[in-house]
């Protein structure tokens, strides 16, 4: 007999409960701005908080511009607040570019298409697929701005697919003197190969440039599988298919996996998908056995493997990403070397689970295609990311300070918009092209009206 | 039997900004509440322009499990708590709606025009 989601949880829970064992578990910078309000800014977590002198948002890039000379430093952008790492948080002025949005232009013959820096994903998403086009992957979530996305190399999974920045094929910036500065692999190739990956360091993206692919649809295949067989293959089911990923669920043994390949197959969405609740499942299911591991894995592989597979069929951005609510979270993720990525995430794994760190959400495991960009952590290789996540109200720490050393011992680098602890020394020693950004960033910034406390702590300046 | 644990599917993790619920009354009800969220935009065009960036894709979402915009029975026990709390938890985050809402430019000002809006009986 097979259980359906719903059964296996609460089947779960109530075996534990059975047991009897339950556990406890702003001044006016900008002509448009209609006034002036101190506000606190806060990331989406809630876990990163700042009080900047104003929170502005320019209705166009000629207003940015004036600006960009007479705002208070340090100037930091902000996209949608989806970073877990201190790149926002500034005493000065955070810049918000959500004003500036929307499709530029398309370009039959090049099939590359101009949005404006603040065009959220998934608008980036709806506005191609009006015409006919779509973007070569996405991640697992969209309410990102296109420029914030892609200046902390934001990713999605596929052995044969690069994170976004890859497909970038020129931007814009404002730079801090007040001027635009176009670059690509033709003009100014410098400061295209830095503004790639810029952790919005060089001035303020105005617009991005990207490739296309023909609008396709996907076929969204998931379903349980013990740990061991699915992380013993990984390499070859990442080859197998167009995007592949798994994710863990601790102290279970059992693993999640997910694929996604391209179909002609009409448009099929599972009506029985909840996913808020079955986050508040997979919470409760660790709230009554955290404290028998060996149950909660009995249980756990017993009644996951009698469950079979689902699978969506959707245009492809509907697939990738979730529309439904979403618990929030706190994030570490660090990209291995493929080589390395298998012994690594067992190793997660197995540490995780001996020093009984208590969490619900499962540990992730996606393939990134390498890219050239001087600061994107796939650079000089094909690599795998590994993320932990911790409920929002949980401390994300303990779990990440035993887990981030077999991170870096695996030569991980970390992502640029989640939480780790390295410093410019750290980062200096990770990329080769380390110096050439630093280089770049001196000319554009010479006065240093980017550079937030925590930017001279990643730069060494 | 269908299958199982889409569970961490889930684990999109996919964030999206939203709130809570799932409006109430019979299926015919549910489906004109949401038609009509699709449809609806502030008089205002300043105030329509930051919804449509900011609110509109959770709000007139039904999948987010976000209040809808007009489904004024939903948002009733939320408007009830007062204007403070409505702000606090719009700046600071509340469940699945993260701080600021998507909007980090807006002033408070601002989040209670647009929280006026969308929990409005729409008018005939």
């Amino acid at each position: 007999m097979k259980l359906n989601r719903r059964q296996v949880l609460t089947l779960g829970a109530i075996s534990a409960a059975a047991a009897g064992f339950t556990g406890t578990s702003r001044a006016i910078i900008g002509k448009a701005k209609a006034q002036t309000h101190a506000i606190e800014w806060r990331n989406w977590s809630g876990y990163l908080s700042a009080t900047p002198t104003d929170i502005y948002a320019p209705a166009d890039v000629d207003e940015l511009l004036a600006s960009m000379t007479t705002m208070p430093p340090p100037l930091r952008p902000v996209g949608a607040g989806h970073s877990f790492s201190n790149l926002v948080p500034t005493p000065g002025v955070i810049i918000s570019m959500d004003r500036i949005s929307g499709l530029v232009g398309y370009d039959p013959l090049t099939e590359r298409a101009r949005f404006r820096a603040g065009t959220r994903l998934y608008q980036v998403a709806q506005e191609l697929e009006a015409l006919g086009r779509a973007l070569p992957n996405m991640p697992d979530i969209n309410k990102q701005t296109f420029a914030g996305a892609v200046s902390t190399a934001t990713h999605g999974t596929g052995a044969e697919l690069t994170a976004l920045h890859g497909f970038v094929t020129g931007l814009t910036i404002a730079t801090p003197g007040g001027e635009l500065l176009a670059c690509s692999e033709t003009e100014n190739p410098e400061v295209f190969r830095a503004a790639q990956v810029s952790l919005g360091a060089l001035g303020i993206v105005t617009e991005i440039e990207t490739e296309t692919l023909p609008l396709h649809r996907l076929r969204k295949t998931q379903w349980f599988e013990p740990f061991e067989d699915v992380i013993a293959n990984a390499p070859d089911r990442a080859r197998d298919h167009r995007h592949w990923e798994f994710y863990y669920l601790p102290y279970t043994g059992m693993a999640l996996v997910i694929t996604n390949d391209e179909t002609e197959d009409p448009v099929w969405r599972d009506p029985e998908r909840n996913d808020n609740q079955d986050m508040a499942d997979l919470r409760m299911l660790e709230s009554l056995t955290w404290w028998a591991p060996p149950v909660r894995r009995f249980l756990s592989r017993r009644l996951m493997s009698d469950a079979g597979a689902s699978s969506e069929v959707d245009t492809y951005w509907k697939v990738l990403s979730s529309e439904q609510r979403a618990v929030r979270f706190n994030e570490m993720e660090y990209h291995v070397p493929v080589d390395a990525a298998q012994r690594c995430f067992r190793e997660v794994v197995e540490t995780v689970e001996r020093e009984g760190v208590r969490v619900f959400f499962p540990f992730e495991f996606r393939y990134i295609k390498s890219d050239d960009a001087w600061l994107s952590p796939f650079e000089g290789g094909d690599r795998c990311s590994i993320a932990i996540h911790r409920y929002f109200e949980e401390d994300p720490l303990p779990l990440q300070e035993i887990v981030e050393p077999i991170f870096l011992r695996h030569d991980g680098r970390p992502h640029w918009g989640k939480m780790n602890s390295r410093t410019a020394q750290d980062f200096a020693a990770m990329y080769p092209n380390w110096q050439d950004f630093l280089n770049v960033r001196g000319a554009l910034d010479p006065d240093g009206r980017m550079l937030t406390p925590y930017m001279r702590e990643v730069f060494g300046i | 039997m269908r299958s199982v644990l889409l569970v961490f599917s889930v684990i999109s993790l996919g964030l999206t900004a939203c709130g809570n619920g799932d409006g109430g009354g019979s299926a015919e009800d549910r489906a004109l509440i949401i038609e009509r969220a699709a449809t609806l935009r502030p008089d205002d065009f300043a105030l329509a322009q930051t919804y449509d960036r900011s609110c509109r894709f959770c709000h007139a979402t039904p999948e987010s499990g976000a209040p809808l915009t007009g489904d004024a029975a939903d948002w009733a026990p939320r408007i009830s708590q007062g204007n403070q709390v409505l702000i606090e938890h719009t700046i600071r985050g509340f469940n699945g709606m993260p701080p600021l809402g998507m909007c980090p430019d807006c002033s408070p000002d601002e989040f209670l025009a647009l929280i006026a809006f969308m929990s409005a009986e729409p008018s005939e």
